[in-house]
Protein backbone atom coordinates (compact mmCIF):
# COMPACT_ATOMS: atom_id res chain seq x y z
CA UNK A 1 0.00 0.00 0.00
CA UNK A 2 1.79 2.87 -1.35
CA UNK A 3 -0.39 6.17 -0.90
CA UNK A 4 -1.25 5.54 3.21
CA UNK A 5 -3.11 9.10 2.84
CA UNK A 6 -5.63 8.02 0.27
CA UNK A 7 -6.43 4.81 2.64
CA UNK A 8 -7.00 6.45 5.28
CA UNK A 9 -9.52 8.90 3.47
CA UNK A 10 -10.99 5.83 1.63
CA UNK A 11 -11.65 3.99 5.33
CA UNK A 12 -13.04 7.12 7.00
CA UNK A 13 -15.60 8.21 4.37
CA UNK A 14 -16.44 4.27 3.87
CA UNK A 15 -17.43 3.66 7.48
CA UNK A 16 -19.59 6.74 7.64
CA UNK A 17 -21.30 5.67 4.11
CA UNK A 18 -21.11 1.93 4.53
CA UNK A 19 -22.54 2.78 8.48
CA UNK A 20 -25.73 5.00 6.98
CA UNK A 21 -26.45 3.06 4.07
CA UNK A 22 -26.60 0.08 6.12
CA UNK A 23 -28.43 1.79 8.96
CA UNK A 24 -30.94 3.10 5.79
CA UNK A 25 -31.44 -0.22 4.44
CA UNK A 26 -32.44 -2.02 7.42
CA UNK A 27 -34.82 0.84 8.75
CA UNK A 28 -32.42 1.63 11.50
CA UNK A 29 -31.75 5.75 10.26
CA UNK A 30 -33.63 8.06 11.74
CA UNK A 31 -32.69 11.32 12.89
CA UNK A 32 -35.78 12.24 14.52
CA UNK A 33 -37.71 10.84 16.94
CA UNK A 34 -41.57 9.44 15.89
CA UNK A 35 -43.28 11.89 18.01
CA UNK A 36 -44.84 9.31 20.13
CA UNK A 37 -43.94 9.50 24.17
CA UNK A 38 -42.65 6.18 25.49
CA UNK A 39 -45.41 4.03 26.98
CA UNK A 40 -45.45 3.72 31.11
CA UNK A 41 -43.60 0.27 31.77
CA UNK A 42 -45.21 -1.02 35.00
CA UNK A 43 -47.51 0.43 38.36
CA UNK A 44 -51.15 1.69 38.00
CA UNK A 45 -50.67 3.40 34.79
CA UNK A 46 -48.87 0.75 32.60
CA UNK A 47 -49.10 0.83 28.78
CA UNK A 48 -50.58 4.69 29.08
CA UNK A 49 -48.55 7.16 26.73
CA UNK A 50 -45.91 8.82 29.33
CA UNK A 51 -46.58 12.63 29.76
CA UNK A 52 -43.05 12.79 31.19
CA UNK A 53 -41.27 11.92 27.48
CA UNK A 54 -43.09 14.82 26.37
CA UNK A 55 -40.22 16.89 24.51
CA UNK A 56 -39.63 20.15 23.59
CA UNK A 57 -40.07 19.14 19.89
CA UNK A 58 -43.20 17.41 20.60
CA UNK A 59 -46.18 19.59 18.19
CA UNK A 60 -49.32 20.44 20.37
CA UNK A 61 -50.82 18.07 17.56
CA UNK A 62 -48.51 15.20 18.45
CA UNK A 63 -49.42 15.68 22.22
CA UNK A 64 -53.26 15.41 20.81
CA UNK A 65 -52.21 12.48 19.23
CA UNK A 66 -50.94 10.75 21.95
CA UNK A 67 -53.06 12.39 24.85
CA UNK A 68 -56.05 13.52 23.19
CA UNK A 69 -55.55 17.01 24.22
CA UNK A 70 -57.12 19.06 21.81
CA UNK A 71 -54.48 21.46 20.34
CA UNK A 72 -56.73 24.20 21.14
CA UNK A 73 -57.36 23.82 24.92
CA UNK A 74 -53.45 23.10 24.72
CA UNK A 75 -52.94 26.53 23.33
CA UNK A 76 -55.28 28.21 25.07
CA UNK A 77 -53.90 26.45 28.74
CA UNK A 78 -50.25 28.21 27.63
CA UNK A 79 -51.61 31.75 25.76
CA UNK A 80 -50.60 30.51 22.33
CA UNK A 81 -52.32 31.64 19.47
CA UNK A 82 -51.23 31.18 15.87
CA UNK A 83 -53.14 30.23 12.78
CA UNK A 84 -52.59 26.27 13.66
CA UNK A 85 -52.67 25.53 17.41
CA UNK A 86 -51.38 21.86 16.26
CA UNK A 87 -48.37 23.46 15.18
CA UNK A 88 -47.26 24.69 17.96
CA UNK A 89 -44.24 23.17 19.90
CA UNK A 90 -43.84 22.77 23.72
CA UNK A 91 -40.62 24.36 23.08
CA UNK A 92 -42.01 27.32 21.65
CA UNK A 93 -43.74 27.33 25.17
CA UNK A 94 -40.82 27.59 26.83
CA UNK A 95 -39.02 29.94 24.31
CA UNK A 96 -42.64 32.59 24.46
CA UNK A 97 -42.42 32.83 28.58
CA UNK A 98 -39.23 30.39 30.07
CA UNK A 99 -37.81 31.15 33.40
CA UNK A 100 -40.23 33.83 34.71
CA UNK A 101 -40.53 36.60 38.10
CA UNK A 102 -39.12 34.48 41.05
CA UNK A 103 -37.37 31.92 39.57
CA UNK A 104 -40.40 30.04 38.36
CA UNK A 105 -40.49 28.61 34.55
CA UNK A 106 -43.04 28.05 32.29
CA UNK A 107 -41.81 25.27 29.51
CA UNK A 108 -41.77 21.97 28.06
CA UNK A 109 -42.33 21.15 32.19
CA UNK A 110 -45.25 23.09 32.10
CA UNK A 111 -46.74 21.49 29.26
CA UNK A 112 -45.87 18.13 30.60
CA UNK A 113 -47.28 18.56 33.86
CA UNK A 114 -50.99 20.06 32.28
CA UNK A 115 -50.83 16.74 30.20
CA UNK A 116 -50.23 14.35 33.05
CA UNK A 117 -53.28 16.73 35.07
CA UNK A 118 -55.48 16.19 31.92
CA UNK A 119 -55.53 12.68 31.53
CA UNK A 120 -55.30 11.78 35.39
CA UNK A 121 -51.12 10.53 34.55
CA UNK A 122 -48.06 10.89 36.90
CA UNK A 123 -45.55 13.60 36.23
CA UNK A 124 -43.16 14.50 39.07
CA UNK A 125 -42.42 18.02 37.98
CA UNK A 126 -39.02 19.83 38.53
CA UNK A 127 -39.48 22.50 41.53
CA UNK A 128 -39.37 25.93 39.81
CA UNK A 129 -41.86 24.52 37.36
CA UNK A 130 -45.35 26.33 36.83
CA UNK A 131 -48.40 26.26 35.41
CA UNK A 132 -50.23 29.33 33.76
CA UNK A 133 -53.15 30.19 35.99
CA UNK A 134 -55.51 29.64 32.42
CA UNK A 135 -54.08 26.06 32.60
CA UNK A 136 -55.29 25.95 35.82
CA UNK A 137 -59.03 27.48 35.00
CA UNK A 138 -58.81 24.96 32.14
CA UNK A 139 -57.84 22.10 34.19
CA UNK A 140 -60.47 22.98 36.94
CA UNK A 141 -63.19 24.21 34.54
CA UNK A 142 -62.77 20.99 32.55
CA UNK A 143 -63.35 18.34 35.96
CA UNK A 144 -59.56 17.62 35.43
CA UNK A 145 -58.29 18.23 38.74
CA UNK A 146 -61.13 19.28 41.72
CA UNK A 147 -60.67 22.49 43.52
CA UNK A 148 -58.46 21.53 46.50
CA UNK A 149 -55.97 20.83 43.34
CA UNK A 150 -56.58 23.92 41.63
CA UNK A 151 -56.52 25.93 45.33
CA UNK A 152 -53.40 24.29 45.38
CA UNK A 153 -51.68 25.17 41.97
CA UNK A 154 -52.81 28.43 42.05
CA UNK A 155 -50.62 29.16 44.69
CA UNK A 156 -47.75 29.15 42.27
CA UNK A 157 -49.47 29.90 39.32
CA UNK A 158 -48.40 32.73 37.36
CA UNK A 159 -50.47 35.40 35.51
CA UNK A 160 -48.62 35.66 31.48
CA UNK A 161 -47.99 39.09 30.36
CA UNK A 162 -48.54 40.17 26.93
CA UNK A 163 -46.59 38.46 24.66
CA UNK A 164 -44.26 41.28 22.89
CA UNK A 165 -44.02 40.69 19.28
CA UNK A 166 -43.51 36.94 17.51
CA UNK A 167 -46.26 34.42 16.20
CA UNK A 168 -47.19 33.73 20.45
CA UNK A 169 -49.49 36.31 22.21
CA UNK A 170 -51.54 35.38 24.92
CA UNK A 171 -55.15 34.03 24.46
CA UNK A 172 -58.17 35.48 24.77
CA UNK A 173 -59.41 32.89 27.01
CA UNK A 174 -56.47 34.11 28.89
CA UNK A 175 -58.22 37.27 30.16
CA UNK A 176 -61.74 35.78 29.99
CA UNK A 177 -63.56 34.99 33.52
CA UNK A 178 -66.78 33.93 32.29
CA UNK A 179 -65.77 29.96 31.27
CA UNK A 180 -67.98 27.98 29.61
CA UNK A 181 -68.68 25.26 32.24
CA UNK A 182 -68.24 21.56 30.22
CA UNK A 183 -71.69 20.50 29.06
CA UNK A 184 -70.43 16.67 28.95
CA UNK A 185 -71.15 16.68 25.13
CA UNK A 186 -69.49 13.82 23.51
CA UNK A 187 -67.31 15.02 20.91
CA UNK A 188 -64.36 13.24 18.14
CA UNK A 189 -61.53 14.54 20.96
CA UNK A 190 -63.18 13.18 24.35
CA UNK A 191 -61.14 10.45 25.36
CA UNK A 192 -61.69 7.71 27.44
CA UNK A 193 -60.55 9.17 30.50
CA UNK A 194 -63.53 11.80 30.26
CA UNK A 195 -66.09 9.14 29.89
CA UNK A 196 -64.23 7.32 32.97
CA UNK A 197 -64.35 10.77 34.91
CA UNK A 198 -68.45 10.83 33.78
CA UNK A 199 -69.00 7.99 35.01
CA UNK A 200 -69.14 5.63 32.46
CA UNK A 201 -67.76 2.56 33.61
CA UNK A 202 -65.81 -0.49 31.77
CA UNK A 203 -69.11 -3.22 31.98
CA UNK A 204 -71.64 -0.06 30.41
CA UNK A 205 -69.41 0.33 27.48
CA UNK A 206 -68.79 -3.63 26.97
CA UNK A 207 -73.07 -4.02 27.23
CA UNK A 208 -73.24 -1.55 24.41
CA UNK A 209 -70.33 -2.02 22.38
CA UNK A 210 -69.50 -5.40 22.96
CA UNK A 211 -66.17 -4.00 22.77
CA UNK A 212 -63.13 -2.41 25.77
CA UNK A 213 -62.63 0.82 26.02
CA UNK A 214 -59.44 2.56 24.78
CA UNK A 215 -57.06 3.36 27.41
CA UNK A 216 -57.53 6.65 28.88
CA UNK A 217 -55.76 9.13 26.24
CA UNK A 218 -57.48 7.06 23.46
CA UNK A 219 -60.08 9.27 21.63
CA UNK A 220 -63.25 7.84 21.05
CA UNK A 221 -62.81 9.21 17.84
CA UNK A 222 -60.01 6.78 17.49
CA UNK A 223 -61.79 4.19 18.59
CA UNK A 224 -64.02 4.86 16.18
CA UNK A 225 -61.59 4.15 13.58
CA UNK A 226 -60.20 1.14 15.02
CA UNK A 227 -63.22 -0.61 16.08
CA UNK A 228 -65.07 0.61 12.79
CA UNK A 229 -68.25 1.01 14.40
CA UNK A 230 -69.48 4.71 12.89
CA UNK A 231 -68.74 7.40 14.69
CA UNK A 232 -72.62 8.54 14.65
CA UNK A 233 -73.61 5.72 16.72
CA UNK A 234 -70.82 5.69 19.31
CA UNK A 235 -71.51 9.71 20.26
CA UNK A 236 -75.46 9.24 20.58
CA UNK A 237 -74.94 5.67 22.44
CA UNK A 238 -71.77 7.28 24.96
CA UNK A 239 -73.81 10.88 25.24
CA UNK A 240 -76.61 8.64 26.90
CA UNK A 241 -74.18 6.88 29.28
CA UNK A 242 -73.00 9.83 30.05
CA UNK A 243 -75.88 11.35 30.83
CA UNK A 244 -77.59 8.36 32.17
CA UNK A 245 -74.49 8.17 34.63
CA UNK A 246 -74.59 12.29 35.63
CA UNK B 1 2.68 16.41 0.85
CA UNK B 2 0.40 13.65 -0.34
CA UNK B 3 -1.20 13.24 3.31
CA UNK B 4 -2.28 16.81 3.21
CA UNK B 5 -3.97 16.85 -0.57
CA UNK B 6 -6.07 13.94 0.59
CA UNK B 7 -6.68 15.37 4.16
CA UNK B 8 -7.90 18.61 3.43
CA UNK B 9 -10.35 17.74 0.69
CA UNK B 10 -12.19 15.32 2.83
CA UNK B 11 -11.41 18.00 6.00
CA UNK B 12 -13.49 20.92 3.99
CA UNK B 13 -15.94 17.94 2.41
CA UNK B 14 -17.39 17.65 6.06
CA UNK B 15 -17.11 21.26 7.48
CA UNK B 16 -19.28 22.07 4.52
CA UNK B 17 -21.51 19.55 5.01
CA UNK B 18 -22.00 19.36 8.54
CA UNK B 19 -22.97 23.61 8.01
CA UNK B 20 -25.12 23.07 5.35
CA UNK B 21 -26.86 20.28 7.46
CA UNK B 22 -26.99 22.37 10.33
CA UNK B 23 -27.99 25.44 8.08
CA UNK B 24 -30.84 23.67 6.73
CA UNK B 25 -32.25 22.59 9.55
CA UNK B 26 -33.02 26.58 10.46
CA UNK B 27 -35.16 26.47 7.16
CA UNK B 28 -36.38 23.81 7.62
CA UNK B 29 -38.05 24.46 11.02
CA UNK B 30 -39.43 27.66 9.36
CA UNK B 31 -40.38 25.71 6.52
CA UNK B 32 -38.07 26.31 3.24
CA UNK B 33 -35.76 23.41 3.64
CA UNK B 34 -33.07 23.08 0.79
CA UNK B 35 -33.27 20.32 -1.64
CA UNK B 36 -31.03 16.86 -1.34
CA UNK B 37 -29.52 18.30 2.34
CA UNK B 38 -30.83 16.42 5.11
CA UNK B 39 -32.75 18.10 7.45
CA UNK B 40 -31.80 16.49 10.55
CA UNK B 41 -30.49 18.60 13.63
CA UNK B 42 -26.52 18.67 14.16
CA UNK B 43 -27.27 16.71 16.95
CA UNK B 44 -28.26 13.45 14.65
CA UNK B 45 -25.26 13.47 12.83
CA UNK B 46 -23.06 13.72 15.91
CA UNK B 47 -21.19 10.54 16.60
CA UNK B 48 -20.60 11.52 20.42
CA UNK B 49 -24.28 11.19 21.06
CA UNK B 50 -23.21 7.59 20.79
CA UNK B 51 -21.44 7.74 23.99
CA UNK B 52 -23.73 9.95 25.91
CA UNK B 53 -26.34 8.33 25.30
CA UNK B 54 -24.90 4.94 26.42
CA UNK B 55 -26.46 5.01 30.02
CA UNK B 56 -29.68 5.76 28.84
CA UNK B 57 -29.37 3.06 26.46
CA UNK B 58 -28.12 0.02 28.46
CA UNK B 59 -30.78 1.25 30.96
CA UNK B 60 -34.00 2.11 29.91
CA UNK B 61 -33.61 1.05 25.77
CA UNK B 62 -34.37 4.78 24.80
CA UNK B 63 -31.95 7.64 23.95
CA UNK B 64 -31.33 10.65 25.69
CA UNK B 65 -33.42 13.78 24.06
CA UNK B 66 -33.02 15.45 21.06
CA UNK B 67 -30.29 11.99 20.03
CA UNK B 68 -31.62 9.56 17.34
CA UNK B 69 -30.80 6.06 16.53
CA UNK B 70 -28.48 8.07 13.99
CA UNK B 71 -26.21 8.71 16.49
CA UNK B 72 -25.43 5.16 17.01
CA UNK B 73 -25.22 4.15 13.84
CA UNK B 74 -22.05 7.38 13.23
CA UNK B 75 -20.63 6.28 17.08
CA UNK B 76 -20.33 2.65 16.00
CA UNK B 77 -18.82 3.19 12.07
CA UNK B 78 -15.96 5.81 13.67
CA UNK B 79 -15.76 3.69 16.63
CA UNK B 80 -15.10 0.82 14.25
CA UNK B 81 -12.55 3.23 12.09
CA UNK B 82 -10.90 3.95 15.24
CA UNK B 83 -9.81 0.42 15.91
CA UNK B 84 -8.67 0.43 12.82
CA UNK B 85 -6.71 3.69 12.57
CA UNK B 86 -7.10 5.18 15.34
CA UNK B 87 -9.04 8.42 16.19
CA UNK B 88 -8.73 9.51 12.42
CA UNK B 89 -12.08 11.04 12.90
CA UNK B 90 -10.63 13.69 14.67
CA UNK B 91 -8.21 14.10 12.14
CA UNK B 92 -9.88 13.73 9.29
CA UNK B 93 -13.40 14.28 9.72
CA UNK B 94 -14.57 16.95 12.89
CA UNK B 95 -15.26 19.89 11.74
CA UNK B 96 -13.89 21.71 14.49
CA UNK B 97 -10.90 20.39 14.15
CA UNK B 98 -10.48 21.75 10.87
CA UNK B 99 -11.83 25.28 11.96
CA UNK B 100 -8.94 25.17 14.70
CA UNK B 101 -6.35 23.98 12.25
CA UNK B 102 -7.66 26.79 10.00
CA UNK B 103 -7.05 29.85 12.92
CA UNK B 104 -3.71 27.96 13.67
CA UNK B 105 -2.39 29.41 10.21
CA UNK B 106 -3.09 33.15 11.62
CA UNK B 107 -1.69 32.40 14.69
CA UNK B 108 1.43 30.66 13.29
CA UNK B 109 1.78 33.66 11.08
CA UNK B 110 1.51 36.31 13.86
CA UNK B 111 3.75 34.14 16.46
CA UNK B 112 6.25 32.46 13.99
CA UNK B 113 8.55 30.28 16.05
CA UNK B 114 7.05 31.12 19.04
CA UNK B 115 3.49 29.21 18.06
CA UNK B 116 2.73 26.26 19.92
CA UNK B 117 5.47 27.16 22.87
CA UNK B 118 3.38 29.86 24.77
CA UNK B 119 2.00 26.91 27.31
CA UNK B 120 5.17 25.43 29.17
CA UNK B 121 5.29 21.37 27.81
CA UNK B 122 4.93 20.71 31.87
CA UNK B 123 1.71 22.75 32.08
CA UNK B 124 0.72 21.18 28.71
CA UNK B 125 1.00 17.57 29.91
CA UNK B 126 -1.42 18.48 32.75
CA UNK B 127 -3.54 19.88 31.10
CA UNK B 128 -4.21 16.91 28.88
CA UNK B 129 -5.45 14.83 31.46
CA UNK B 130 -8.49 17.49 31.30
CA UNK B 131 -10.28 15.79 28.62
CA UNK B 132 -10.59 12.71 30.46
CA UNK B 133 -12.27 14.45 33.38
CA UNK B 134 -14.71 16.31 30.64
CA UNK B 135 -15.91 13.11 29.02
CA UNK B 136 -16.55 11.66 33.32
CA UNK B 137 -18.55 14.63 33.82
CA UNK B 138 -20.73 14.63 30.73
CA UNK B 139 -21.24 10.78 30.79
CA UNK B 140 -22.07 10.72 34.29
CA UNK B 141 -24.37 14.11 34.05
CA UNK B 142 -26.12 13.17 30.97
CA UNK B 143 -26.96 9.73 33.10
CA UNK B 144 -28.11 11.91 35.86
CA UNK B 145 -29.99 14.52 34.24
CA UNK B 146 -31.63 13.00 30.86
CA UNK B 147 -30.64 15.74 29.05
CA UNK B 148 -27.39 16.73 26.77
CA UNK B 149 -26.15 18.60 29.50
CA UNK B 150 -22.81 19.34 27.04
CA UNK B 151 -24.03 21.29 24.68
CA UNK B 152 -24.25 24.28 26.78
CA UNK B 153 -20.83 24.45 26.87
CA UNK B 154 -19.89 22.74 23.26
CA UNK B 155 -17.99 25.10 21.19
CA UNK B 156 -18.85 22.45 18.27
CA UNK B 157 -22.90 23.32 18.89
CA UNK B 158 -22.06 27.16 19.42
CA UNK B 159 -20.33 27.40 16.07
CA UNK B 160 -22.90 25.45 14.23
CA UNK B 161 -25.87 27.19 16.11
CA UNK B 162 -24.60 30.84 16.40
CA UNK B 163 -27.92 32.15 14.55
CA UNK B 164 -30.44 30.01 16.23
CA UNK B 165 -30.92 31.92 19.88
CA UNK B 166 -30.42 28.79 21.41
CA UNK B 167 -26.62 29.19 22.64
CA UNK B 168 -25.84 29.17 25.96
CA UNK B 169 -23.68 32.12 27.16
CA UNK B 170 -21.42 29.29 27.94
CA UNK B 171 -21.00 27.86 24.77
CA UNK B 172 -20.33 31.32 23.05
CA UNK B 173 -17.78 31.92 25.65
CA UNK B 174 -16.16 28.11 25.06
CA UNK B 175 -16.09 28.80 21.42
CA UNK B 176 -14.43 31.87 21.72
CA UNK B 177 -11.80 30.47 23.98
CA UNK B 178 -10.73 27.78 21.81
CA UNK B 179 -10.75 30.29 18.71
CA UNK B 180 -8.73 32.44 21.27
CA UNK B 181 -6.37 29.91 22.27
CA UNK B 182 -5.61 28.36 18.78
CA UNK B 183 -3.68 30.95 17.73
CA UNK B 184 -1.43 29.96 20.05
CA UNK B 185 -1.49 26.35 20.08
CA UNK B 186 -2.74 23.65 17.94
CA UNK B 187 -6.16 22.16 18.61
CA UNK B 188 -6.48 23.14 21.89
CA UNK B 189 -10.48 21.65 22.19
CA UNK B 190 -8.71 18.28 21.57
CA UNK B 191 -5.85 18.36 23.65
CA UNK B 192 -7.66 19.69 26.66
CA UNK B 193 -11.17 19.67 27.00
CA UNK B 194 -12.90 17.37 24.06
CA UNK B 195 -14.58 14.34 25.55
CA UNK B 196 -14.81 12.66 21.92
CA UNK B 197 -11.47 13.17 21.55
CA UNK B 198 -10.50 11.34 24.66
CA UNK B 199 -12.87 8.74 24.11
CA UNK B 200 -11.89 7.88 20.64
CA UNK B 201 -7.90 8.72 22.07
CA UNK B 202 -8.23 5.28 24.13
CA UNK B 203 -8.17 3.23 20.68
CA UNK B 204 -4.52 4.41 20.32
CA UNK B 205 -4.12 2.41 22.74
CA UNK B 206 -4.64 -0.73 21.06
CA UNK B 207 -5.19 -0.19 17.21
CA UNK B 208 -4.09 -2.23 14.39
CA UNK B 209 -2.44 0.40 12.30
CA UNK B 210 -0.23 2.46 14.58
CA UNK B 211 1.81 5.29 13.42
CA UNK B 212 5.23 3.74 13.27
CA UNK B 213 9.04 4.98 13.26
CA UNK B 214 11.84 3.03 11.56
CA UNK B 215 14.63 3.71 14.41
CA UNK B 216 16.97 1.96 11.86
CA UNK B 217 16.23 4.83 9.22
CA UNK B 218 15.31 7.47 11.51
CA UNK B 219 18.08 10.45 10.93
CA UNK B 220 16.36 12.11 14.56
CA UNK B 221 15.76 15.26 12.95
CA UNK B 222 12.62 15.62 14.92
CA UNK B 223 10.42 16.98 11.85
CA UNK B 224 7.62 14.75 13.07
CA UNK B 225 7.87 15.98 16.71
CA UNK B 226 7.62 19.77 15.14
CA UNK B 227 4.74 19.44 12.78
CA UNK B 228 2.42 17.01 14.84
CA UNK B 229 -0.79 19.15 15.48
CA UNK B 230 -1.09 17.57 19.02
CA UNK B 231 2.54 17.69 20.02
CA UNK B 232 3.67 14.61 20.32
CA UNK B 233 7.10 13.28 20.55
CA UNK B 234 7.22 11.27 17.66
CA UNK B 235 11.06 10.86 17.14
CA UNK B 236 11.84 9.11 20.49
CA UNK B 237 9.31 6.21 19.58
CA UNK B 238 8.91 2.82 17.84
CA UNK B 239 5.12 2.92 17.90
CA UNK B 240 3.31 6.17 19.09
CA UNK B 241 0.68 4.63 21.50
CA UNK B 242 -0.35 8.71 23.02
CA UNK B 243 -3.80 8.61 23.77
CA UNK B 244 -3.91 12.13 21.83
CA UNK B 245 -2.82 11.26 18.30
CA UNK B 246 -5.57 12.03 15.65
CA UNK B 247 -3.92 9.59 12.63
CA UNK B 248 -3.67 12.93 10.97
CA UNK B 249 -0.30 11.45 9.19
CA UNK B 250 1.38 14.97 9.31
CA UNK B 251 4.61 13.03 10.66
CA UNK B 252 4.83 10.35 8.36
CA UNK B 253 7.02 10.62 5.23
CA UNK B 254 4.28 10.68 3.05
CA UNK B 255 4.32 14.16 4.93
CA UNK B 256 7.56 15.95 6.75
CA UNK B 257 9.58 13.07 7.06
CA UNK B 258 12.51 13.44 5.01
CA UNK B 259 13.08 9.62 5.03
CA UNK B 260 10.93 6.84 3.11
CA UNK B 261 9.41 3.90 4.79
CA UNK B 262 10.46 5.96 8.27
CA UNK B 263 7.39 7.33 9.74
CA UNK B 264 4.46 5.25 8.57
CA UNK B 265 0.67 4.16 9.67
CA UNK B 266 1.12 -0.11 9.38
CA UNK B 267 -0.47 -2.46 10.73
CA UNK B 268 1.41 -3.83 13.69
CA UNK B 269 1.42 -7.96 14.16
CA UNK B 270 -0.09 -9.61 17.08
CA UNK B 271 2.77 -11.04 18.15
CA UNK B 272 4.66 -7.20 18.16
CA UNK B 273 1.79 -6.01 19.55
CA UNK B 274 1.92 -8.30 23.05
CA UNK B 275 5.88 -7.49 22.99
CA UNK B 276 4.93 -3.69 23.32
CA UNK B 277 3.34 -4.35 26.34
Amino acid sequence: MKNKAAFVAFVMVLSLVAGVGIAKITGYWKTENKKVPMKISQGEFEGESDPDDIRGSYSFADIEAAFGIPPEMTAAAFGMTGDDPGQIKAKNVEETWGEMEGGVEVGTDSVKLFTALWTGLPHDAEETTVLPAAAVEILETYQRIDSAKAAELRLTAVALPNAVGGEAVPAESDQSDDHEIPDRMIRGFTTFGDLKGWGVTEEMWQEKFGESMGSRSTSIKDWAEDTGIPMSEIKAIAQVLVDSGA
Amino acid sequence: MKTERWRRPVQIAFLVLIALIAVNHTLAENGNPLPFVPKASLHAVCPFGSVVTIYKLITEGSFVQKLHESSLVLGIAVLAAAVLLGPAFCGWICPLGTVQEFVAKAGRKILGKRYGKIIPKKLDGILRYLRYAVLIWVIVMTAISGKLIFSDYDPYYALFHFWTGEVAITGFIALGLVLALSLIVERPFCRYACPYGAFLGLTNLFRIMPIRRNASTCISCSKCDMACPMGITVSNQSTIRDTSCISCLICTSDAVCPVPDTVEIKVVPYREMKDEK
